[in-house]
């Protein structure tokens, strides 16, 4: 290291240890706000500077921000620096606040307060005047519905987008009954902006006490239309819907509710920012982030009208239809009628209750299950419910499924309804002569009954004698656990048996391991080139061959005779044409690898044909 | 002394007739109350035929379905889902179960995975327990016997398939049979019976309420001896608190 860097470095440090030692000097504690004069909803930076020419451990105490919103709810940024400027250091803590203003008028930042060393500091209050912002140029048709202006934190890009981009907020109705499901859709807005990366906010939408709600359509999906509004054509995409239900009546808020988006812009001075030529960025490196904030909507919840309300009616509100329909028109008594009444229209179709099934003496409800159909509509809440009913003849003949009644209140009649199924004419075969029918009377096993106006359970079941005695959890068993473990041990020690009868035995081993070898050597002399009619392809045949046959017999191959190969295998599974054909091609091959000239014999075949007589016949 | 031993035979064969006798005529005396929908007697009778078979799942059953009648579906659900664990597969518990909680199943799921949950559901913890243990020792078993017999025999080789086979389905059953002996056995959990369970900061009436469950609501109780008449509760991972002891039942 050079000396001079050598000196530096060690001032450095000396500086450092002297400030950290000395006692707090010159501290000074300083307010700014980075614009004193803002619109409505725009973002003030407050920086409080804790300045002073050596390190201090204390905090400020915040100001009250006199009405203005703290946008950073975490706590203030914090940054530190340090100066040293001819010698002398300065240590400054920089705190900022984002603020945001919520309404017009003028607000004032109180001082903070910072205590250190016996002495009390203080910064000064700063006044803010928030003026109002640009009025909207929202179109004519959509004045009355109280869209906000697009916000960005540059007042030159408030101005351009003012008009021109916006996210407007649609209800199917601000003025439901309870129990009536409401769409709310979130849309874009844009004119000839191109527009990117669509943000959503981390928090959902709040729905106010009394509503319930549902997303209905997935973040992302944008589909844009062209919409056309007083002279503007506007480009139009729906990003968010909702399915809200009300469940008490009175007033409702659905709460305020934003997404950002980015536009990309040029780092060009002197324009407007969105001019068209403005939009030239062709790598859109620069990118800026603007918010859409939608105001809240109030819905008046209407209660349902209780005059004229039917006895068992189950808050079903919406304009349907219902029918009946049974998997067949002729049943046998013992079999079940699978009934589908389908109830389809507009309205909170999914949370309707199933209709009662009315107390007859032609059917018995056994089981009933519903379902919905997936495809939904999408321009308004509703779709396709399906209650099936799984029905036991309680007679023969010729019988009907009773009509179902299910009243519902009609929202735009505004009025109650019964809705009726048709009666489903069926036709009951009685049993064949000896076959029983199963009991149907109470306590007999496995039938239903309605009991008031409670859900359909089951009936109880026949129980003929009690079953003593708990039921203790098998795992706790010792007989399991004993067999568990003997098996175990038995395993073990036949498995050292096995390993000892194959390592201690060299002949079993040999034997053990013929077949491995003989393969590696048949692969060998696949791998050799040629057609497999060359004297060395031969010769390796046979070789193979007999290696094999002496390890599987534990005895040597060199000099084995042919004699002694017949012999051998004679006691093997191979029959004696088998035998007599193996020791034909034994000769052939010898006699092929020390012939001069090219054997007429395909050697690779016969290694296939002779590889599976010898793996039958040599088997154990 | 042979006169003896048979009048103490008669004597105990009798007084087991008698009880059957007494326990036939409370079921038919039960039935009767339930079909002329006199739920709370029917009830009654159920309670005392429970305490003395404990772990029949069809008393528990029937018990469930007259609380479900009388409107307590804390209760009931308690009832059912004690049935459950020695009849999952009673159609008619799970058809019941369904109408007063929809949501049972995701209450006493053991995975956030409905397939292995609906495995899991197919058999009780003893069921799985001995489809485990008897593959085992068939595996064991076969592949001992498999080890026993010389190498490259046909027998050794099937053997060996089949004791695969076997270990395959024990390694399959162990798990669901552990899972159910988890749950049962070694986790103690309960249901809340009162219509809104109230969950406090403390083991006392005076401290702060700090949830409301719902009758039928699955909770882990997490400690039961130092304050036995409030018991401490953790459910789905979401909070904790006490409970009085009467507001909730033990599974």
């Amino acid at each position: 290291m050079k000396p001079a860097v050598q000196r530096i470095l060690i001032m450095s440090a000396i500086l450092c240890a002297m400030a950290s030692l000395a006692p707090a000097q010159g501290i000074q504690l300083n307010a700014s706000v980075d614009q004193a004069r803002v619109e409505v909803g725009s973002v003030i930076v407050y920086s409080l500077e804790i300045s002073s020419i050596s390190q201090m451990n204390a905090n400020p105490t915040m100001p009250d921000f006199g009405g203005l919103q703290v946008v950073n709810t975490n706590g203030p940024f914090r940054e530190n620096r340090m100066t040293i400027i001819n010698g002398s250091s300065n240590v400054s803590t920089i705190l900022r606040w984002q603020l945001r203003a919520p309404t017009q008028g003028t607000f004032t930042i109180g001082s903070s307060q910072l205590e250190y060393g016996g002495q009390t500091y203080r910064s000064r209050p700063i006044a803010v005047t928030v003026t109002m912002q640009a009025p909207p140029m929202i179109p004519d048709d959509l004045k009355h519905e109280g869209i906000l202006p697009a916000q960005s934190n540059n007042a030159a890009v408030n101005k351009q987008l003012n008009g021109r981009l916006f996210l407007r907020v649609e209800v199917s109705d601000k003025r439901p009954y309870v129990s009536e499901p409401v769409l709310v859709t979130y849309k874009i807005y844009w004119d000839n902006i191109p527009i990117r990366g669509l943000q959503y906010p981390n928090e959902q939408l709040k729905a106010g006490g009394g509503l319930l709600d549902e997303r209905f359509r997935a973040q992302g999906d944008i589909q844009p239309a062209t919409e056309t509004h007083g002279d503007r054509a506007y480009q139009v995409a729906p990003i968010l819907q909702y399915t809200l239900t009300p469940t008490q009546p009175g007033d409702a808020e659905i709460g305020a509710y934003f997404v950002a988006v980015q536009l990309p812009v040029q780092r060009q001075s002197g324009r407007g920012p969105f001019d068209d030529s403005f939009f030239g960025d062709p790598f859109g490196a620069n990118t800026m982030q603007v918010q859409l904030p939608a105001a809240p909507v109030k819905l008046e919840v209407r209660p349902l009208p209780t005059d004229g309300q039917p006895a068992n009616f189950s808050a079903t509100v919406g304009s349907f239809t219902l029918k009946a329909s049974a998997d067949r028109s002729t049943m046998r008594q013992d079999e079940l009628l699978t009934l589908d009444v389908t109830l389809e229209g507009r309205g909170a179709v999914e949370l309707a209750s199933p209709p009662r099934f009315p107390d007859n003496d032609a059917f018995e409800v056994v089981d009933q299950t519903a379902r919905m159909d997936t495809a939904r509509p999408k321009d308004y809440v509703g779709g396709t419910k399906h209650f099936q009913y799984s029905l036991r003849p309680r007679k023969f003949g010729r019988i009907q499924v009773p009509s179902i009644s299910y009243p519902v209140f009609d929202s735009e009649r505004e009025a109650y309804r019964a809705l009726r199924t048709e009666p489903v004419p069926v036709t009951v075969q009685p049993l064949p002569q000896g076959v029983a029918a199963e009991p149907a009377a109470p306590g007999g096993a496995s039938v239903t009954r309605k009991v008031g106006n409670g859900p359909q359970l089951n009936f109880v079941q026949a129980i003929g004698s009690v079953r003593h005695g708990r039921v203790e959890p098998a795992m706790e068993s010792p007989l399991m656990w004993l067999f568990l473990v003997g098996g175990s041990m038995l395993i073990l020690a036949m498995w050292y048996r096995d390993w000892r009868r194959a390592t201690l035995d060299p002949a079993a081993a040999r034997r053990n391991g013929a077949w491995r070898a003989f393969e590696k050597r048949l692969r060998r002399i696949k791998a050799k080139g040629g057609d497999g009619r060359n004297a060395e392809v031969a010769g390796a045949f046979e070789h193979a061959v007999r290696n094999l046959i002496a390890d599987h017999y534990n005895t040597s191959a060199e000099g084995m005779t042919r004699d002694e190969i017949a012999r051998l295998l004679a006691g093997s599974n191979l029959t004696r044409e088998q035998v007599a054909r193996l020791l034909e091609r034994l000769d052939a091959c010898a006699w092929a690898s020390y012939s001069p000239i090219d054997s007429p014999i395909d050697v690779r075949a016969w290694s296939e044909e002779t590889r599976a007589v010898l793996r039958e016949g040599l088997r154990a | 002394m042979r006169r003896l031993a048979a009048m103490i035979m008669a004597l105990m064969l009798s007084s087991a007739a008698w009880a059957a006798t007494g326990e036939e005529q409370l079921l038919e005396r039960a039935n009767k109350a339930f079909t002329a929908q006199n739920y709370k007697e029917s009830a009654e009778i159920y309670e005392q035929l429970i305490e003395q078979a404990p772990h029949d799942p069809r008393l528990l059953y029937n018990l469930g379905t007259a609380y479900a009648h009388l409107g307590d579906r804390g209760l009931a659900q308690w009832r059912y889902l004690q049935a459950l664990q020695f009849a999952p597969r009673d159609r008619m518990l799970r058809q019941n179960l369904s109408i007063i909680d929809p949501e049972y199943e995701t209450q006493i799921a053991l995975t956030p995975l409905p397939p292995l949950n609906m495995v899991y559901w197919l058999m009780s913890g003893n069921e799985w327990t001995a489809i485990a243990a008897w593959a085992s020792v068939a595996g064991l078993f076969l592949g001992a016997w498999a080890l026993w017999r010389p190498r490259g025999t046909r027998l050794r080789l099937s053997l060996r398939k089949t004791a695969i086979a076997a270990a395959v389905v024990a390694a399959v059953a162990w798990p669901f049979a552990f899972g159910h002996y988890h749950q049962e056995c070694m986790v103690r959990r309960g249901v809340i019976v009162s219509p809104e369970g109230s969950v406090r900061s403390g083991p006392s009436e005076n401290s702060t309420e700090t949830w409301k469950l719902k009758a039928g609501t699955v909770v882990d109780i997490t400690d039961e001896r130092t304050h036995p008449d409030w018991p401490m509760i953790s459910f789905g991972g979401k909070g904790a608190g006490f409970i009085s002891r009467d507001q909730i039942r033990r599974l």
